[in-house]
């Protein structure tokens, strides 16, 4: 098994590792207040990401919120297609368009948009989530709605209420 | 054993001749024409480019309805004249050249195309280069400014109507108006704002848009003074003659129609709604159209001019 000073060596070394590593859960660290603060400490970290992933958004789509402020709407949904050429898949930007397409008269499309970014980020109809849109949402889900039951037939197909029914279903606590 | 062998061989003989009539019988089905139907398709740009986006949409119509559409690029100011003539069994045109086909010779609307931010609908808008001090309508008093293609509703029609309503009378009001040369007006006319070759111009917002999308234009270097109403984008219909079957298949074709969906051209498999830039159909009732056609009646253009 051992044949030189070199080969001892190595299973002294290998000894002493396993011994080390079996010996690491009973040795006082002196933070054995950090283990048991481990949720504490994932709540703490998923807080900071939520904080940053605001503080993203506002600078991300700063120039969009202040166009759509000023009333530029057609101005802002083009910033919107400038950022979304580098960031495709964040759902602020849909949620962004949707309120966009829904005050410039295509429900249809911002129904689409929103149920886009939705399906991307469900906290968009979460009630007490900062990036919450559940107001806007609803609003154009109900105004949809009610426009849906006067809906000539052979005219606008029932497959546009597709978008809508799914909201309807997400902001009544339906998951994905 | 020989006995056997006989029987055998004739029922092998009968066999062979049954299938060889099977054969027959199906090729002569397939030796039947199909009935070849005229698409007309309007200009956007070029002929060229007509058909390059067309082509794909008319080989998958073809596939779909069973019958052998041939797709015909036909330039704008001559779109009506041809019409008339009996050529086309489907029309594919903007939307001002179906209320003008409308009002004429009453075509049946078929679907309206689907592309871009607002679907089945777009807009016309007004542009000045940002820091020009064009902020409204009243602000080009004075200033020179380009239209897109007579004939588009939301290239010139929708922006000669604000411009109405904003109190600017562009043949009275503006130092000069104009229409650029050749192809791509709608580019042109873009790139002329933000070159200093006009102060302001009509630029639809789905070329604001996919100029923007494709990085060719930043927001950042204009501003948009104003913009019209949402008004359907463009249109197939149908001349009263067509077959009114014929008419629901082309209908049911273009609304069953995924991205997915392919059709060969020149010995190639490419998908149709990407080659022909659509996102889809819609079927808007004729009402949608009457803002445009409000629009003509304001701007005195046709169907409705007057001398």
């Amino acid at each position: 098994m051992t044949h030189d000073n070199l080969d001892r060596s190595l299973w002294i070394a290998f000894f002493l590792i396993v011994v080390a590593a079996l010996a690491l859960p009973f040795l006082p660290l002196g933070n054995t207040a950090a283990t048991n603060a481990t949720p504490s400490s994932r709540a703490n970290d998923q807080k900071l990401l939520r904080e940053a992933r605001l503080l993203i958004i506002q600078k991300r789509y700063e120039s969009v919120e202040s166009l759509m402020k000023s009333q530029q709407n057609q101005q802002a949904l083009l910033k919107l297609e400038e950022i979304v050429r580098s960031y495709p898949s964040d759902p602020h930007a849909f949620i962004l368009k949707g309120e966009l397409l829904a005050s410039m008269g295509a429900p249809t499309e911002a129904a689409a948009s929103f149920a886009q970014g939705v399906k991307l980020e469900g906290a968009y109809v979460d009630k007490n989530s900062p990036t919450s849109r559940r107001e806007s949402i609803s609003h154009l889900v109900e105004s949809e709605l009610a426009k849906s039951k006067s809906l000539s037939s052979g005219t606008s197909p029932q497959t546009r209420l597709n978008d809508i029914r799914y909201l309807q279903s997400r902001l009544a606590g339906g998951c994905e | 054993m020989r006995k056997i062998t006989c029987s055998f061989l004739r029922h092998l003989a009968a066999f062979f001749l049954l299938s060889l009539t099977v054969l027959l019988c199906a090729s002569c089905n397939n030796a039947k024409e199909k009935p070849t139907y005229k698409i007309g398709y309007m200009n956007c740009n070029n002929t060229e480019e007509t058909l390059k986006r067309f082509l794909p949409l008319t080989r998958y119509l073809s596939d779909k309805v069973g019958v052998n559409f041939v797709a015909v690029p036909v330039d704008t100011h001559e779109f009506e004249t041809r019409f008339k003539s009996g050529e086309f069994a489907i029309t594919h045109t903007n939307s001002l050249l179906y209320v003008i086909l409308k009002e004429r010779y009453g075509v049946d609307l078929i679907t309206t195309e689907k592309r871009g931010q607002f679907g089945a609908r777009t807009a016309g808008s007004l542009i000045a280069k940002k820091g020009s001090g064009i902020t409204k309508i009243s602000d080009l008093k004075g200033k020179r400014l380009a239209f897109g293609p007579m004939l588009a509703p939301t290239g010139y029609m929708a922006e000669y109507d604000l411009m109405l309503s904003g109190g600017i009378n562009p043949e009275a009001d503006l130092a000069h108006y104009t229409i650029p040369n050749g192809s791509h007006k709608h580019e042109k006319v873009i790139y002329g704002v933000l070159f200093g070759q006009y102060d302001a111009a009509a630029a639809p917002v789905l070329d604001l848009e996919v100029m923007t999308r494709d990085g060719k234009i930043s927001p950042d270097d204009f501003t948009v003074i104003a913009q019209g109403p949402l008004i359907p984008y463009c249109t197939f219909a149908a001349p009263k003659g067509t077959s009114p079957e014929l008419v629901k298949k082309v209908r049911d074709a273009l609304m069953a129609l995924k991205p997915t969906d392919t059709a060969e051209v020149d010995g190639e498999r490419v998908k149709v709604m990407k080659s022909s830039w659509i996102d889809g159909y819609e079927i808007l009732p004729d009402s949608e159209y009457d803002a445009i056609r409000n629009m003509a009646k304001r701007v005195n253009m046709p169907p409705y001019q007057k001398f």
